[in-house]
């Protein structure tokens, strides 16, 4: 089956094919998943946030503009999530995370790992989560975030230096 | 951590990343091959890079039948299905106070527009401004009740939660100092036996001295007393064969 363009499946989608835009969400859920992750740091807010982003994608569909550019906007509007969850968070003050739901039993022996990223600083887990979980080169790292390469490559350096402190603080040195 | 070592540990973090050069690399190997802490340092960090791609692994494993159950999800929108809606508004719509209110609106204007069609007067505005507003605080007035009590709740939580960290750190640190005043007092405790079992010890080897020198000075007395018995034998030997001497040259003339 050949491939349909994003314009065409973002123009389907406007006249109310859902199935246009399940293949469009199907398509970018994983950067959308990834950018989360690396904004929030939990997997399962990721998972939320993602879902949340694509429905939200759906409903507003007719807002946009450049039908080639649905993978920018989708992932700014998964971003703009992200900040005004981690806002509210911040303005609830929690002390205690919420508590999080169970862990899938395969990840389970990385639970020290996905504790150390979470306490990354934002600036350097993002482009860490993008180059390991989301597979992508240093250029595609910077092109997304609007950076030098070298500037990505930096800040991958910070996290994998920070990273290695926080297991250490942890006890959790393999 | 001496300079060149810290320069090395930043040249390992771009060796990490597959950025350090061919001439840096040669750099870093010769450093390595020399310093245990560098090279203990290089292979941690490869090991937490490792594991990374391990977890990216698992979480990608977990991938597609998140992206099935987004476009199920999405397409059954098409047949009618309930989509699930963005948190807040979501919240809003399925909480009862939305379903008690449009219920409330619903009964009213109904019951607004029975009045109107079965009665020749002009509705009275504010006994209908009244109407509406005593439903409403009837209907509403339980489940607010119990939103604010829901809310008092998780706020207690919340609070209980704050406290029970509290208490956590409080009894960890409690914890920390009894198990270090009981080593204390364990080493102490050592200590005065070690000290009891040593001076034991002394006095059984001084003891077991006595007796050796006691032995000792006994044996020698034998041997001394054994000597003057012996000396005695000879001398009385030596008399009673000078007697015989004596006496032959006599009974010879």
């Amino acid at each position: 089956m050949s491939e349909q363009s994003d314009e065409n499946l973002v123009d389907a989608s406007r006249t109310g094919d859902n199935g246009a835009y399940a293949v469009l969400a199907k398509k970018y859920y994983k950067s959308v998943f990834i950018v989360c992750l690396g904004m929030l740091g939990s997997i399962h807010d990721a998972e939320d946030v993602a879902q949340e982003t694509m429905l939200k994608g759906l409903l507003n569909i007719k807002d946009l503009r450049d039908s080639s550019q649905f993978g920018s906007w989708i992932i700014k509007i998964a971003r703009n999530h992200c900040i005004s969850l981690i806002r509210g968070k911040k303005r609830a003050n929690k002390v205690i995370t919420q508590k999080s739901k169970p862990q899938e039993q395969m990840l389970i022996q990385y639970e020290g790992l996905q504790q150390a990223i979470e306490k990354l600083p934002e600036e350097s887990r993002l482009p860490l989560v993008m180059y390991y979980f989301g597979s992508e080169s240093v250029r595609e790292v910077a092109e997304k975030l609007n950076l030098s390469p070298s500037g990505v490559y930096q800040r991958l350096k910070t996290a994998t230096k920070e990273l290695h402190r926080l297991l250490i603080k942890q006890g959790d040195v393999i | 951590m001496s300079e060149d070592c810290e320069k090395m540990q930043d040249k390992i973090l771009d060796y990490i990343l597959g950025t350090l050069s061919q001439e840096d690399c040669e750099v870093l190997n010769e450093h390595i091959a020399v310093c245990s802490k560098c090279r203990q340092y290089m292979q941690v960090l490869k090991d937490e890079k490792r594991l990374l791609r391990e977890f990216a692994g698992k979480v990608d494993m977990g991938m597609k039948p998140r992206e099935e159950k987004m476009a199920k999800a999405i397409t059954s929108s098409n047949q009618g299905k309930q989509i699930r809606l963005p948190l807040t508004w979501r919240t809003f719509v399925q909480s009862k106070i939305s379903k008690l209110a449009v219920a409330a609106v619903l009964l009213i204007a109904v019951g607004y527009s029975a009045g109107r069609l079965l009665s020749p007067r002009p509705p009275d505005v504010r006994q209908l401004q009244t109407a509406i507003e005593t439903s409403l605080k009837s209907s509403l007035e339980q489940t607010i009740h119990k939103s604010l009590l829901e809310q008092v709740s998780r706020d207690r939580e919340l609070a209980l939660e704050r406290h029970y960290v509290r208490l956590k750190d409080e009894l960890t640190r409690q914890l920390h100092q009894n198990i270090s005043e009981f080593a204390v007092q364990t080493l102490a405790a050592s200590r005065a036996v070690t000290d009891q079992r040593l001076a034991d010890l002394i006095q059984l080897i001084e003891a077991a001295r006595t007796v050796d020198h006691y032995q000792i000075r006994m044996a020698f007395e034998r041997m001394e007393s054994d000597r003057l018995q012996d000396k005695n034998h000879f001398e009385n030997g030596l008399v009673s064969l000078a007697a015989q001497n004596l006496v032959r040259p006599d009974n010879q003339q």
